[in-house]
């Protein structure tokens, strides 16, 4: 049976949520563009719902979705509400498919 | 079918599903357009207790393009949101669900389980700047039975809703669309004529209606015609390339989906169409399984990809296989690898003027699976069923009206009836008789939604 995240449940081996945002943060950053993602990601702004205009929840409490389609492409689509955000990071892609071999 | 579960991928989603699309001239009040989208095909009317409804997580969508480059200039959007007002019940109605004033008005609060929606109209293709039309609008219960939904048209007609110049209704509805599923699936059969058919001399019948006894659900909108015309023209000169609209419907889903173990399941991501329909029966018949969902996630401006497959139809090489001998002038045609310039006319471009007399629909020449309309032409005061080819302008391919017979036109067509129109051509006897010997189970409504009610759960029946 698949594994599923739940509330309280404790990251697998050095994958963890505090990790991956801080990498998040810098990694956007150093890319030089959308930076106010790991902003949101790491609760230094508000509700997603200004930044990710129409979203459906509206109170910023719908999941954010990262998806890479192709690693070698470093590119990340994050998807909260109707919206999409693109990254180009391939330190965090690259940091991402790691972890995900080592898992 | 029409376009019931017409897709491999498709078919694992009837909410998303379109099943049909109609467009026609109001015949009472022919300043007006009536757009009607169905979704969800065969739902059996006794099937609760969680009774058929729109998705809450499926965008439907109405399109319209009015200057002829196949994409949408008009959007009318529709968002669905499920209310339950007793949770701890498994009753989709505690009892006789009737109209009641009241905090749960129009309905008596023993309708448990509801369904309201949001209208939106877009101009463009920009998502943002839509403006939404109305809010909160009640859907009517589905038709359970006598005891459950006592005078059904009382009911359905509490959701007809009027804004402004506008009319709007959403519900479950009776299938108009007719056809003999059962015949036809089994190798190209037409029970009327299969005692010409190769496997087996069966000798002739009548058909069997396969959507006879189920439903759909029906997104329906009456709008003035200058609502949707270029610029917002009154259209009377039939001639004139701004007198003719191009109409689709469309079902999309967000692109990711996740589900969690206690149940709940979240969406996120854009819009992805899963499902659109311009004329009836092309994903299901003109185009090939192998390209089914491809069809589905497109858009019509692109459709000049699939194009072989409308100058070179399958269904074209299959009837003077399956009735040897009946089709010589077809078999004829096909081997001399002749491409329909009639089909290519009729579902992806319009007719063009001079070849009908009095009429035209032609977009231009880029080719798009759309359900074309010429708003000039005055609803017919006594409609053929077999439309154009039955010399009624007012009628399929010229937009579609309830009644249309269209898998009798389409089935004539692609038989050779049209192929006159573009080249010298004499069509076999039999194409201009063709038919699966249906007619509709059920009368269609005189007015606004015009589709029937729909069939009630305690008592149908099926073909």
């Amino acid at each position: 049976m698949a594994e599923e995240e739940t509330e309280g449940s404790k990251p697998k081996g050095n994958v963890s949520r505090r990790g991956f945002l801080k990498t998040a943060a810098a990694g956007a950053a150093g890319a030089g563009f959308a930076v106010t993602v790991p902003r949101i990601l790491t609760g230094e702004i508000g509700p997603l719902s200004g930044l990710f205009k129409g979203t459906t929840g509206g109170a910023g409490t719908e999941p954010i979705v990262a998806y890479i389609a192709d690693a070698t492409k470093g590119e990340i689509v994050l998807m909260a509400g109707t919206r999409e955000v693109r990254i180009r990071d391939f330190g965090m892609v690259s940091w991402l498919v790691r972890a995900v071999a080592g898992a | 079918m029409s376009s019931h579960r017409e897709a491999p991928a498709i078919s694992k989603d009837p909410v998303a599903d379109n099943t049909d699309v109609y467009a026609f001239v109001d015949p009472g009040d022919p300043s007006k357009v009536n757009i009607l989208a169905n979704f969800i095909p065969f739902e059996k009317p006794e099937g609760g207790p969680n009774f058929f409804r729109f998705g809450d997580d499926v965008l439907y969508e109405i399109k319209i393009d009015n200057d002829g480059d196949a994409e949408e200039d008009i959007t009318y959007q529709f968002r669905f949101k499920t209310t339950t007002l007793n949770p701890d019940t498994f009753l989709y109605n505690t009892l006789p669900i009737t109209l009641a004033g009241g905090p749960f008005a129009p309905y008596s609060e023993s309708f448990n389980i509801r369904q309201r929606y949001t209208v939106k109209r877009v101009e463009g293709d920009d998502d943002d700047d839509g403006v939404v039309v109305a809010a909160n609008l009640e859907t009517p219960p589905v038709n359970i039975g006598p005891r459950s939904t006592p005078g059904y048209p009382a009911l359905a007609g509490a959701a007809i809703h009027t804004v402004g110049s506008k009319k709007f209704f959403a519900g479950q509805r009776e299938d108009a669309f007719n056809v003999d599923l059962g015949s036809i699936f089994d190798l190209g059969t037409l029970r009327p004529f299969q005692g010409a058919h190769v496997l087996g001399s069966f000798g002739p019948s009548v058909g069997r209606d396969g959507t006879k006894g189920f439903n759909v659900h029906t997104i329906a909108m009456q709008v003035p015609k200058t609502d949707l015309t270029k610029d917002g023209i009154m259209p009377t000169d039939v001639g004139a390339a701004e007198s003719v609209i191009g109409v689709w419907a469309s079902a999309s889903r967000q692109k990711a989906l996740i589900r969690r173990k206690n149940g709940i399941v979240e969406n996120a991501g854009k819009w992805v169409q899963v499902s659109r329909l311009g004329n009836p029966l092309v994903n299901e018949v003109v185009i090939p399984v192998g390209k089914k969902d491809r069809w589905n996630a497109g858009e019509p401006k692109d459709d000049g990809a699939f194009l072989a497959h409308f100058e070179h139809p399958e269904l074209q090489t299959l009837l003077p296989f399956l009735y040897t001998g009946v089709f010589p002038n077809l078999a004829a045609f096909v081997a001399g690898g002749g491409a329909r310039a009639d089909l290519v006319a009729i579902l992806l471009t319009g007719i063009p003027s001079g070849i009908i007399g009095g009429f035209q629909n032609f977009t231009g020449t880029t080719h798009a699976d759309l359900l074309r309309l010429n708003l000039a032409i005055p609803p017919s005061a006594s409609p053929s069923p077999f439309g154009l080819l039955g010399s009624d302008l007012a009628g399929f391919p010229n937009g579609r009206r309830i009644g249309d017979n269209v898998v009798a036109i389409e089935l004539r067509a692609i038989a050779g009836a049209t192929l006159p129109l573009v080249t010298s051509f004499t069509p076999d006897g039999a194409a201009s008789a063709l038919t699966d010997g249906t007619s509709n189970d059920a009368a269609a409504l005189g007015s606004f939604p015009y589709l029937g009610h729909p069939h009630q759960g305690y008592d149908h029946e099926h073909d």
